[in-house]
């Protein structure tokens, strides 16, 4: 799965650090769907939409491998 | 609002870790000073197994509470680290029965297996921090 997450944070300014505190996970979570290595669950998914205030499917995209 | 409500929830947390630990190793020691006691009668070494027993189930909570208290991610390392420790105790054990049937060892004592999947557990944690976090 492909997403915009270091794209989207690059436009807020924030960090890893604080894109996980808004969202309520670990630093290292961030970092892990960044480079592709963990596809978050729904309820995640949908925090970090939330804290860019946009849907689901703008931060994420399935492949054709998924 | 009482004192312990004002503590940080993760220091109780780590106080909780920490604690089950002592009590663990404090029930593991006492436990086998208890069943090594040759003279001892059957209910006393019973009783040996029971602290020892209730010890490690109670570090088996307060683990499990850790683990389910992070978030998703974090879980997701450890449901990976428990089925890697998993496999590599079955693996472990499907071994050491072909080699003692087979004649090359006379027997693995059962501690070695739980210390294997002990170690296989925490490696597995590392790993999994490792390839996540890298």
């Amino acid at each position: 799965m492909k997403n915009r997450l270091r794209v989207l944070r690059a436009e807020q300014n924030w960090s890893q650090a604080e894109l996980a505190m808004r969202v309520g996970v670990t630093r290292q979570a961030i970092n892990a769907i960044e480079t592709g290595r963990y596809d978050p669950g729904l309820p995640l998914a949908m925090k970090i939409a939330r804290a860019f205030e946009t849907k689901v499917d703008d931060i994420f995209e399935l492949e054709d491998k998924d | 609002m009482r004192q312990d409500e004002k503590r940080d929830p993760g220091l109780r947390l780590l106080g909780l870790i920490f604690g089950a630990v002592a009590l663990w190793g404090a029930s593991y020691v006492t436990a086998s000073r208890m069943i090594n006691h040759s003279s001892a009668s059957a209910k006393f070494r019973a009783a040996g197994v029971v602290i020892g027993v209730l010890g490690f189930l109670f570090w088996q909570l307060a683990t499990a509470k850790l683990i389910l208290l992070h978030d998703e991610f974090t879980r997701r390392i450890h449901l990976i680290a428990l089925a890697i420790a998993f496999a590599a105790t079955w693996l472990f054990v499907f071994t050491t029965d072909l080699l003692q049937r087979a004649g090359f060892i006379h027997f693995v004592l059962l501690r070695t297996i739980w210390l294997v999947m002990l170690a296989t557990w925490g490696l597995a944690i590392w790993g999994g921090e490792w390839y996540y976090r890298r």
